[in-house]
């Protein structure tokens, strides 16, 4: 039997909230695959096999001792590819796939027995759907990329007759050996000081709705796309801006912010792929991080200088995400300091890809990459389509209308700035006028 | 029933135009360039410092000066103001009256035409139809033509054909021309491409050298201003990670990539993340 082995922070994070919350489903997560026709479900259950046994971090269970310290021990045992038939086909694949996968969102999985990853795949007559529910203290939405790259390279390499590839991933041992060493220890330090002096300085953080209600249901999700021709024009002003459409993506955030807050010195809550080093590039499991990004932003600032500050915020947030979210809320309790530390949270999300099975083109739905408790607006960055938004808000603190005004808002601050990238926050703001107010 | 409000939009590159099926080649001694419509009315719908026309024009005033340069010819087309139900056609049907401003209707400022040039009245989308432009043509030993000007799949594209249909090699040139749209934009060019002409860009016709990011020099010297790292700093062998290079960049490199056939995702280059292991990669997947 392997040794057990300690848990990263990432890991040691999300066991303590699935623990303390008494509600683990919170944290489970989910991708449908959809492929554009039939695939092999023997050679698929042979592929997962080989990833899931190629590294510790995925074939392992998370089991604590009596004093409640959780360890990691490595596991075997393949979980069984599921296979449900359907009769007929799904008109709609995104709400079918929504829609499928509710139960097994709402069941929380049992660290100490269960693997924390598991697949189905749903066969319809003209085409298969493969659904990965985890929990995220397996995998972040860059491990989910990690792992289905892994299981498209094992398929392909199946389908082609030839030896499964020998797949270099990282196992928990390197992330230990990484995450103790002097450098890194240094690093989160430096990162630790750093972050509290930053939040000292900005005032308390505001979200779109300034109620306080812990999550009871799942998160609702709204969903929109940028027409063709906006998409193209928020490229434009990016290039014009020198800025990456990321960035202007996140200004019309902060701007959609300002307009509802009035407070131009905002702080959004950025996830982090936090993976520098080759080992944490190289291991698919949880690593990500939530990071305050504070922005002091001006009325009279064009796209192009909110966009350099929202650059350079980044910029100086890279070298600090090491540290942990979670470390950095416990040490300002401490302090006797707030909590709260960051309003919205927004996810930018690059990692789908569109790769072949043996020939079968597939595409792949994040449905869920996590619950927040106030509102988290994922941009999926797609390759050649235009950029997605996914409004997922608690419903405790966000009717339905709310969050339909704030979807409308950010469209509305993208659509007129990236028209118009020489005008000013200010005049951004007033283009907002009454959105907020309007029953949609 | 008017032209809508447009919006500005990148400009297609090099990488992202479609395959010519004609190998034609300009020459100086037989070409004319045809600066389409470029009049206050049609700009205006742009909207004021719309980056999209500034990036046109500025590439239009310097196709011109080589054609100065090159002695070929330079003609323009304008429409007229107030044209009356039997002048203007089917036109009123799909745009209404159309220009009716004196002011709206000349040439704008930065590419107003010279002595020497040529101003043609533009009564339909192609600039062939109820004018002597062929004839004039003709008078001048031309029979290739470069156009460019607004709007791409409608003016511009049907002139393109007309020309092709009067055994005129069209070149469009797809970095000086404006659309409605961008999709529009490509629908244009791939029609001419595809079934009348050549596309072309400004570069191609001026025989500037593009940068091919899919090469080690031309993929570091785009990386680098990302990075702020000077050339004799950078190690190829090293993590572009460690250097800064962040997700979203790696993002777009895949998508222009991609415009040139090359499929590649940000997991794998994440995976492998220096300059000289992407070439590797970029090198089997030409050979793919």
């Amino acid at each position: 039997m392997s040794q057990a082995l300690p848990l990263t922070d990432s890991q040691q994070a999300m066991w303590l909230l699935h623990t303390i919350s008494g509600r683990g489903a919170l944290f489970n997560v989910a991708e449908c695959i959809e492929f554009k026709g039939k695939v092999s479900a023997t050679m698929l259950q042979q592929a997962f096999a080989h990833v899931w046994q190629s590294s510790n971090c995925l074939s392992c269970r998370f089991v604590h001792d009596n004093a409640f310290t959780p360890q990691l021990k490595p596991y075997a045992e393949v979980p069984t590819l599921d296979i449900i038939q359907l009769d007929a086909q799904p008109e709609d694949i995104p709400a079918f796939a929504e829609q499928f996968v509710t139960p097994a969102m709402a069941r929380a999985f049992v660290l100490e027995q269960d693997a924390l990853l598991k697949l189905t795949l749903v066969r319809a007559p003209e085409q298969d759907l493969l659904f990965l529910v985890g929990h995220h203290l397996l995998l972040d939405g860059y491990g989910f990329g990690l792992f289905t790259q892994a299981l498209n390279r094992c398929y392909n390499a199946l389908q082609k007759g030839k030896p499964l590839p020998r797949l270099p991933f990282g196992q928990q041992q390197d992330l230990l050996t990484l995450h103790n060493s002097e450098a890194y220890l240094a690093r989160q330090q430096v990162a630790r000081a750093t972050l509290n002096n930053w939040l000292d300085g900005v005032p308390v953080p505001l979200s779109f709705s300034s109620q306080k209600e812990d999550v009871t249901e799942p998160n609702r999700r709204l969903s929109q796309a940028f027409t063709h021709t906006d998409w193209h024009t928020v490229m434009s002003a990016a290039s014009l801006c020198q800025a990456g459409h990321a960035e202007v993506l996140l200004a019309s955030v902060s701007a959609a912010l300002v307009a509802k807050t009035a407070q131009y010195h905002i702080t959004l809550g950025l996830i982090m792929m936090n993976r520098q080093h080759q080992h944490e590039l190289s291991t698919p499991c949880v690593q990500s991080n939530v990071m305050p990004l504070p922005l002091e932003l001006a009325t009279d600032m064009t796209l192009s200088q909110c966009c350099r500050v929202i650059n350079q915020g980044i910029k100086a947030l890279k070298a600090l995400q090491t540290y942990r979210v979670e470390d950095l809320k416990r040490t300002r309790q401490q302090q006797g300091k707030g909590t709260h530390i960051f309003g919205p949270t927004v996810n930018l999300l690059p990692f789908t890809s569109s790769p072949k099975y043996g020939g079968i083109a597939s595409h792949s739905h994040i449905l869920s990459a996590g619950t927040t408790d106030d509102i988290m607006l994922q941009w999926h960055l797609l390759q050649d389509q235009p950029a997605r938004l996914d409004v997922d808000a608690n419903v405790a603190r966000y009717s339905d209308q709310q969050q339909q005004q704030v979807q409308a808002a950010i469209f509305r601050a993208a659509h007129y700035w990236s028209q118009h990238p020489t005008q000013t926050l200010g005049s951004v703001v007033t283009a907002l006028n009454g959105v907020y107010d309007h029953v949609l | 029933m008017s032209i809508p409000k447009l919006s500005h939009y990148p400009l297609p590159r090099a990488a992202e135009l479609p395959e010519n099926r004609v190998d034609w080649q300009l020459d100086a001694s037989r070409a004319a360039l045809l600066i389409h419509d470029v009049q206050h009315y049609f700009v205006g719908y742009y909207g004021d410092n719309n980056p999209l026309i500034e990036t046109m024009i500025n590439h239009i005033q310097r196709l011109k000066q080589f054609c100065y340069e090159q002695g070929i010819p330079v003609f323009y087309t304008a429409q007229p103001i107030k044209q009356g139900q039997h002048e203007r056609g089917l036109l009123s049907d799909m745009w209404g009256p159309g220009l009716q401003d004196p002011a709206q209707q000349p040439i704008v400022d930065a590419l107003a035409p010279g002595e020497q040039d040529v101003v043609l009245t533009k009564w339909r989308y192609s600039a062939f139809q109820k004018c002597d432009f062929e004839a004039q043509l003709q008078e001048r030993g031309r029979d290739q033509l470069m156009i460019v000007g607004i709007y791409g799949h409608i003016g511009v594209m049907t002139t393109a054909v007309d020309a092709f249909m009067r055994d005129i090699q069209p070149f469009v040139i797809a970095d000086a021309i404006a659309d409605f749209s961008r999709d529009e934009h490509l629908m244009a060019l791939n029609f001419v491409a595809g079934r009348c002409g050549k596309v072309a860009t400004v570069a191609d016709i001026l025989g500037e050298e593009t940068q091919d990011i899919t090469t080690l020099e031309g993929l570091k010297a785009h990386i680098l201003p990302l990075i702020d790292c000077e050339a004799d700093e950078f190690d190829e062998h090293e993590s572009l990670i460690d250097y800064g290079l962040d997700s979203v960049q790696v993002m777009n490199l895949i998508a222009l990539w991609q415009q040139q056939g090359i499929e590649t995702n940000f997991i794998e280059l994440a995976q492998i993340p220096t300059l000289a292991a992407w070439i590797d990669l970029l090198e089997e997947r030409k050979e793919d």
